[in-house]
């Protein structure tokens, strides 16, 4: 079995011997590297709410950091269906953010893991009035609070 | 086949997890119905590689273990033993 280095081949392995017939191709982007799946077996990659790729994704990642601890993260998507939802995601909190930039009252977001908050993080750490927090625990899952920023005032990005 | 191929995504992913892969032992059985019993042993080092933080590494393994054998209407189950008991 191939066990090349390069998060391409790690992903075509894996999905080789999951049984998909798929083409992976990388791509860089502003966010590091993203792998493209490409596939006839689309729905049973994109299962269980994106669960399976979120998985495929953690496991490359970990082959990769047990290789190199500072390796750049890596991304997998199928047929863009991460960007898609990951936009999606952007609109529905700068949506709410109005709010809070209105009213100045703070909005607590649903439970997100760890690649969600990042997206939101990144979304609001430009942002003038608003500022996204995140409790710094260990919890896999933790609910963002959206509120005023106040002078000084940072974002967490847990 | 599909026991087979399973056994080798495991094998691919976990020897590049570990520091240890020389003395990883990874093998398969039948359990009830159609169900497979993946049983894996490896140095004490290596084992909190192999679970990662909160359990998230094998949480990913198992679930992706169930994608690979649900193809063939099958049920799949990685344990790893530790002194002889199951985790």
């Amino acid at each position: 079995m191939n066990t090349s280095s390069n998060p391409r081949d790690i992903l075509d392995s894996m999905l080789v011997l999951l049984g998909f017939v798929c083409e992976v191709k990388a791509f860089p982007t502003n966010r590091g590297l993203t792998l493209q799946v490409y596939t006839a077996d689309k729905d049973r990659l994109l299962a269980r709410s994106g669960a399976v790729v979120d998985d495929l994704q953690l496991l490359v990642n970990r082959i990769l950091q047990a290789r190199d601890k500072e390796a750049p993260r890596v991304q997998v998507d199928v047929e863009h269906w991460r960007e898609m939802q990951d936009d999606s995601l952007v609109q529905k909190v700068r949506r709410l953010a109005e709010s809070v930039r209105m009213t100045g009252l703070p909005i607590q977001l649903e439970p997100m893991n760890g690649y969600e908050r990042r997206i939101v993080h990144n979304a609001f750490k430009e942002d003038p009035d608003v500022v996204s927090w995140s409790p710094p625990d260990d919890a896999r899952l933790k609910r963002i609070t959206l509120r005023k920023r106040s002078d000084g005032g940072k974002a967490s990005e847990t | 086949m599909v026991q087979a191929e399973i056994q080798e995504f495991l094998s691919y992913v976990i020897s590049q997890l570990i520091d240890h892969p020389e003395e990883m032992v990874l093998e398969s059985s039948k359990g009830e119905g159609r169900r497979t019993i993946y049983k894996l042993r490896l140095r004490q080092s290596d084992v909190g590689k192999v679970i990662g933080k909160q359990g998230c590494t094998i949480a990913a393994l198992r679930s992706l273990l169930s994608v690979a054998a649900e193809r063939s209407g099958e049920k799949a189950v990685l344990e790893i033993i530790e002194d002889g008991s199951p985790r």
